[in-house]
């Protein structure tokens, strides 16, 4: 990558900023890629999918005393698939008619009830323990100068792959056609035969399942502890108001960005006012910012409200 | 001239009776209730609960605005009163004044943008503006104390009510307010503004359409929200003495939220039960503690979840009351049975006794 250094003006540390920023800022996307997942077929966004994903990860933390880390990789994501379709089935389905406000709440309880059940299970902290990063020991790539932990290299890989599987299940499987007919018209879907219910199902075991594996991926770079994803969360939700709310490559786009900028507001802004400690209140003010001049986002589509 | 029985309202006595209990309230504590201590501590803070789930239910409740943000309003109070009493060395009157209308303040702020937002983008923004304030209150060390806080000393009671000591004043100066609070929100809910309120919280168009202000009642949804979520932080520092960047998290608005929806949303008497939830719960869970703290389910231990990981607890009562109780405690059975209370006459209390003296007659001979 020598193009990088030399055609822009920027140090080797901009550019070691800018590819972390796209590996945390991958994981965003992820997240954001479950909300959007579950609001395009449940309409509700649900606050509490970092906490399911912090769940998972700690489920993953378990098993990894046991297995390898590729077998818990699978077998985590799939719990978390598991999760999602089953609390889709007992929880929302019998409040799905109820007012949005209502479901929200609904999520904002799993949000408790994963919060404390993590604390109870796995104590408030895991003791600073580490979690494994997926190249074990991580070693630094070094590339023009510029030092990258293989990590940030492996997030990237995996979302992309990730993101491609995704997007060719819903554009050339039967049961992707079938979500995304549910998510434009549940009436007309069931009007053509598609079983609604089991797609709503599938529709949150997919969310819970890219949540877990952000889970994962995020775990090595943060302590693993009970708060794990609020922060995540945040920045998910931020992604999520950016590229808008229905809109998947808008928050993916929205994630990377975001994580990028993060790492450039930290460290390019005074630290005495700015910077470390405040980049939640940038996440904020950014939702806000977009959410007041361009309420759909950056891709998402504008909603017509019929009265 | 003789007072008929149907005349008297129960009413009247009924404030009297209220009266009498927050008078006596403190003088009765510490209450032992099947191990859970009520001590005056304990009634001081449902004081200030009170007053804090009343506003998270002005605007969640009654206007249908979800607010995730009430422990920003309650920090802004509880730091702006602190801060004044420790650094200026105002009175305490003024400084929990000073922290309501601090409070108000960030709710203009947060109500404004709430315009233009509604629905699950609100809900995003208040959770966001939750979750950055420990960190930024951890930030700004000089000025807040950085993670220990801010302690002040505790207000002495005036000379007119010296004879009391200084918990037991605490004590009164936070029922009295909880009482005070309670029937300001009692009255506005009654008053032209609540009904705005709650007209357009069940239809936004409907209430345009007959002249209600949607802008004006939406931000003064949050201001007041705001204001009774910073008075109960302004009052919770002079009943604890101070306040820390953990005091108030986004836990604890989840909480508030859970408590109201147990207790009713869009009731008064059901922020009242909230606030006194708040503070009981913990207690009930710690007695229970104490007594199970040998109980082991598989390899957990019991003492674990009723200590750290109460929020469990918390998520499955809001899921359960959400699915089997929506209306929550005080919207169903017990409403009924207060809105019954109260506007029984004398005359029903003693009708069983006339029918009883009545029948004695109609059987005679």
């Amino acid at each position: 990558m020598p193009l990088l250094t030399q055609f822009f003006l920027a140090d080797s540390v901009f550019w070691q900023l800018v590819i972390s920023g796209l590996a945390t800022g991958s994981v965003y996307a992820l997240l954001a890629l479950a909300i959007v997942l579950v609001y395009r077929t449940t309409r509700v966004v649900n606050l509490a999918q970092g906490e399911m994903a912090m769940f998972c990860t700690f489920v993953a933390w378990s098993l990894l005393h046991r297995f390898d880390y590729w077998l818990v990789f699978v077998i985590t994501v799939l719990i978390g698939a598991v999760m999602g379709a089953l609390l889709e089935r007992t929880l929302i389905r019998p409040v799905e008619k109820a007012n949005p406000l209502v479901i929200l709440v609904v999520t904002l309880a799993l949000f408790s009830v994963f919060n404390g059940g993590a604390i109870f299970l796995w104590g408030k902290t895991t003791g600073g323990a580490l979690f494994p990063t997926v190249v074990p020991g991580n070693p630094v790539v070094k590339m023009d100068g510029v030092r990258i932990g293989a990590h940030s290299l492996a997030i990237m890989g995996i979302t992309v792959v990730v993101m491609a599987l995704l997007y060719l299940f819903f554009r050339y499987t039967k049961p992707g056609l079938a979500l995304r007919a549910v998510a434009d018209s549940p009436e007309a879907s069931r009007l053509v035969g598609i079983r609604v219910a089991q797609m709503l199902m599938l529709g949150w075991a997919l969310s819970a399942a890219v949540g877990a594996l952000a889970g994962i991926l995020i775990a090595p770079l943060i302590s693993t502890s009970a708060p794990l994803m609020l922060g995540v969360l945040i920045f998910a939700l931020a992604a999520v108001v950016v590229g808008g709310l229905d809109s998947a490559p808008g928050v993916v786009l929205a994630g990377l960005m975001l994580g990028v900028s993060q790492n450039l507001y930290l460290r390019y802004t005074p630290g005495e006012y700015l910077g470390s400690g405040t980049e939640l209140l940038f996440a904020l003010v950014l939702i806000l910012a977009v959410l007041l001049v361009r309420p759909q986002g950056l891709l998402g589509s504008r909603r017509v409200k019929r009265v | 001239m003789t007072i008929k029985a149907r005349d008297v309202n129960i009413r009247l006595p009924a404030m009297v009776a209220l009266l009498g209990l927050v008078l006596a309230l403190p003088y009765l504590a510490p209450i032992d209730i099947l191990g859970v201590h009520i001590g005056l501590l304990q009634l001081s803070l449902m004081g200030v609960w009170v007053i804090g789930a009343l506003g998270l239910n002005i605007v969640t409740g009654y206007s249908g605005q979800i607010s995730l943000a009430h422990n920003v309003f309650i920090a802004s109070g509880a730091y702006t009163a602190a801060l004044l009493m420790e650094r200026q060395g105002v009175p305490f009157w003024l400084a929990v004044f000073a922290g309501g209308g601090c409070a108000a303040a960030v709710g203009v702020v947060v109500g404004v943008p709430a315009l233009r937002i509604a629905g699950f983008h609100l809900a995003i923004v208040t959770v966001a503006l939750a979750v950055a304030m420990t960190p930024i209150l951890l930030k700004f060390t000089d000025f807040t104390g950085g993670y220990r806080g801010v302690t002040i000393d505790m207000p002495a009671p005036p000379p007119f009510l010296s004879f009391l000591d200084q918990d037991r004043w605490l004590c009164y100066l936070s029922l009295f307010a909880a009482v005070l609070m309670t029937f300001l929100a009692w009255s506005m809910m009654r008053s032209p503004v609540g009904r705005a309120w709650i007209a357009i919280r069940d239809s936004e168009v409907g209430a345009q359409a007959i002249g209600i202000n949607l802008a004006r009642y939406k931000v003064l949804a949050f201001v007041m929200s705001a204001f009774y979520g910073g008075l109960a932080g302004a009052l919770y520092v002079q009943v604890v003495g101070g306040v820390t960047p953990y005091s108030f998290g986004m836990m604890t608005s989840l909480t508030f939220l859970t408590m109201i929806v147990i207790g009713g949303l869009a009731t008064i008497s059901g922020s009242v039960l909230a606030g006194i939830a708040y503070v009981l719960f913990p207690e009930v869970f710690r007695t229970l503690q104490i007594r199970f703290s040998d109980v082991m389910i598989g390899s957990f231990s019991l003492k674990v979840l009723l200590q750290d990981a109460q929020s469990i607890l918390y998520g499955g009562m809001l899921i359960f009351n959400i699915i089997l109780m929506p209306e929550g405690v005080a919207g169903g059975p017990l409403a009924r049975l207060i809105r019954r209370g109260l506007d029984m006459r004398l005359a029903d209390l003693t009708r069983p006794f006339r029918r009883l003296v009545r029948g004695v007659h109609d059987a005679g001979p």
